[in-house]
């Protein structure tokens, strides 16, 4: 951060500005840290699954997960979460406890509802994937083929969209890149005084013009269109002459934030994050995620400590930040500057449906469940994820609403985590590694959940489409040869996906979160539990649970639907009567399974015999 | 979509019944369901009723925490981890999960068992 911050905040970054070299030093290290413990992870994950066979080794890690593995990596953790959840309340106020509470059940309903059941069915049908479980189940390539996918859509977007926020987070780490935009949605256009001052040297940039831009300075803009207004606004009200369109062309492309550094970091998180999948598959993903899981409850935990005595106490802190913004920070429907309705009564009921169904739907979690090695791995699972997300998402809250009391005009919502990180530990000798590991936590996750993915969606090619399409008889050495390939290619294509960086990655996570799970939460259910589900009301469910939530997206990017509603951003759904899209998905999708399945004949008595009732004896009919 | 080949009707009940893991399951998965159910009604209920368009002199602090805060979101938390606690410690049953089989629907030889000749 140079001298000259923007306006609004200046009074926030004096103090900081001191500290920031010293906490970029410590970020970088803390993120190579991070990124060597991975690859280390990588490595020793691959000496585990070598211990099996590779199919079931590779993608599911030999059904050999422990409780801590699967409570602290199984549930709807992503870079996503962590960044955009503290923004939320820096953002909105106390009403953001509300959206985040049914987080108290996630616990419960990923590992008490389906847990054991999966678990069983997968032994009892030899499946290694999600679609592995569909086909067994209805005997039907095509249901297993759609369950396929349809897990590839909706992955492939986000995954292709993390690396975006991998890469983000790498370029600001760098000593000197600038803001602690840790921002997962990183503005790719911003005005920055070192830029303004090489084109004042190079002569185009006169000092009227210039003190013309200043309220444009340190604002992020999404895209090159929402820049160009702003200027055109800005030099209009300066004098004529300055408004010429070569000068605003080359003010555009001074604040491109696109800068070789943003490619090294592309370049660096995907050779890593590729490199370590590729080489310990499922294992070395759930280790990593199990890592940064870690790294993030002592990041939050010390952080609660040092910030709420400083703050003078949460009370002090709440009237602070109210006094701030407005009364509405501490009650529903929550603050916003704009009077938009963040948390309306549909919205609070959406959201405690939101993350629930969003952790008993996510296939990448349903996989990890068909990885446990007991029921008693499920039942401490439980336990524990309880305990960590009592001691995670509710001292965030006052993390955050203390934030807002000692920094009240933040440009960038987004950095609230990492400012507050550099606020604490201005005093303490070793603070910048305390905001290294703190900015560090979210670069895990998102490598976390890059990593698993490419897992996924490898393990959707390669066994769901080739081998059972293309080539049933494909040796060990090809499965092995071609998932490698496919995890290369897919890494190959993200980077090209985000040579122009995609954007909304925040409003990526809603969507695939959601569609995930209105696709696949009543499919599941009636899979493991219901005997008279039918392949056409297992396709009919799933098939519409996605078209609905998809269809509702389509409408809100076209522009329908109430635009006050929610958290601001462009790419939004359409909001019909005010609740999230993943209601009316699981809504149509539970109608149109148990509708469907009801009209159909019912399944073959043997088949589901064989899935539902108790085995005689000690038989087992192996194909071998 | 061809319906399925067997259309004996009704529930395709067996001699041997279901497995002990499936009714507990059932059970527990329906129990899971009713504190899913009890939490949403009584969060979302009392923090809307209670925390929605409050006069901000009416808002009084516990331990920091706005009143609503308090009651609606952090009190039933607590009641859910306890729920939690003793719904793994005491309500879910541990079951065997049975022997690894070979996939049913597939190839001639599965994959599964290249490795291990």
């Amino acid at each position: 951060m140079s001298g000259a911050a923007p306006l609004g905040a200046v009074a926030v970054s004096a103090p900081l500005a001191a500290a920031t070299g010293a906490a970029g030093l410590g970020a970088l290290v803390a993120l190579a840290a991070v990124i060597v413990t991975s690859v280390w992870l990588g490595t020793v994950a691959q000496r585990a699954v070598r211990r099996g066979t590779f199919v079931k080794g590779y993608f599911l890690g030999n059904r050999a997960l422990g409780s801590w593995a699967m409570a602290l990596t199984a549930t709807v953790q992503s870079g996503g979460t962590f960044m955009g959840y503290p923004s939320l309340v820096y953002t909105h106020g106390w009403v953001v406890a509300l959206w985040i509470s049914s987080y108290m059940i996630v616990p419960l309903a990923s590992f008490g509802v389906l847990g054991k059941r999966l678990a069983q069915l997968s032994r009892r049908t030899g499946a290694i994937t999600v679609p592995d479980l569909f086909r067994a189940r209805f005997d039907s390539p095509a249901v297993g083929l759609t369950a396929s996918l349809l897990i590839m859509f909706f992955l492939a977007f986000m995954m292709v969209a993390q690396f975006k926020a991998g890469a983000s987070i790498m370029k600001v780490a760098w000593p000197g890149a600038g803001a602690l935009a840790l921002s997962d949605d990183l503005p790719m256009y911003r005005l920055d005084p070192p830029a303004l001052d090489v084109l004042a040297k190079s002569g185009q940039l006169d000092a009227g013009t210039r003190a013309a831009l200043e309220p444009l300075v340190g604002r992020g803009y999404a895209n090159r269109a929402d820049l160009a207004e702003a200027l055109q606004t800005a030099l209009a009200a300066a004098d004529d002459s300055a408004d010429k369109p070569e000068l605003r062309a080359a003010i555009v492309k001074a604040a491109e934030q696109t800068d070789w550094l943003f490619y090294l970091g592309l370049a660096i998180f995907t050779v890593t994050v590729v490199g370590y999948s590729l080489v310990g598959g499922f294992l070395a993903a759930v280790w990593t995620d199990l890592f940064q899981s870690i790294l993030m409850f002592i990041g939050v935990i010390v952080l609660f400590i040092l910030v709420v005595p400083a703050v003078g106490g949460l009370e002090v802190a709440s009237r602070k930040a109210a006094a701030a913004t407005g009364p509405a920070f501490l009650s529903g429907p929550g603050y916003s500057p704009d009077g938009r309705q963040f948390l309306p009564l549909g919205m609070a009921i959406s959201y405690f449906f939101f993350w629930v169904f969003a952790g008993v739907g996510s296939p990448a979690g349903i996989v990890r469940v068909m990885a446990t090695n007991s029921t008693n791995t499920l039942r401490r699972s439980i336990v524990l994820l309880a305990g960590y997300n009592w001691f995670i998402y509710l001292p965030l809250i006052a993390i955050c609403v203390a934030a807002r009391a000692v920094m009240p005009a933040l440009e960038q919502s987004d950095e609230v985590i990492p400012r507050m990180s550099l606020w604490a530990t201005r005093d303490l000798p070793a603070g910048s590694y305390i905001t290294g590991l703190i900015l560090a936590a979210p670069f895990g996750a998102v490598m976390a959940t890059v990593s698993s993915y490419l897992v996924v969606i490898a393990s959707g090619l390669v066994r769901d489409v080739y081998q059972k399409f293309v080539n049933p008889t494909a040796n060990d050495m090809v499965i092995r040869r071609l998932t490698y390939l496919t995890m290369i290619v897919m890494g190959t294509i993200a980077v090209v996906a985000n040579l122009r960086p995609i954007q909304y990655l925040q409003a990526l996570v809603l969507f695939s979160g959601g569609g995930q799970a209105a696709t696949f939460v009543v499919p599941v259910v009636m899979l493991a539990y219901w005997r008279r589900a039918t392949r056409a009301g297992v396709l009919a469910s799933m098939l519409g649970g996605a078209s609905t939530v998809l269809g509702l997206f389509v409408a809100g990017w076209l522009g329908y639907g109430p635009s006050l509603v929610g958290q601001a951003t462009r790419f939004r759904p359409y909001y019909l009567l005010n609740c999230d899209p993943i209601i009316w998905g699981l809504a149509v999708s539970l109608v149109a399974g148990v509708g469907v399945s009801l009209l159909t004949a019912p399944p073959r008595r043997e088949l589901v015999s064989k899935l539902f009732d108790a085995e005689p004896g000690e038989a087992v009919a192996g194909a071998v | 979509m061809a319906p399925d080949s067997d259309d004996r009707s009704g529930d395709s009940a067996s001699p041997r019944g279901e497995g002990r893991l499936l009714r507990t399951a059932r059970r527990e998965a329906a129990v899971v369901f009713a504190i899913w159910l009890a939490a949403i009604t009584y969060t979302v209920g009392y923090s809307y009723t209670f925390g929605y368009d409050r006069p901000v002199e009416s808002i009084t602090y516990i331990y920091g925490v706005p009143d609503w805060v308090m009651w609606g979101v952090v009190l039933p938390w607590a009641v859910s981890t306890v729920a939690a606690v003793w719904f793994a410690v005491f309500f879910m049953t541990d079951e065997p999960l049975g022997e690894e089989q070979a996939p049913v629907d597939d190839f001639d030889v599965p994959s599964e068992d290249w490795g291990k000749s």
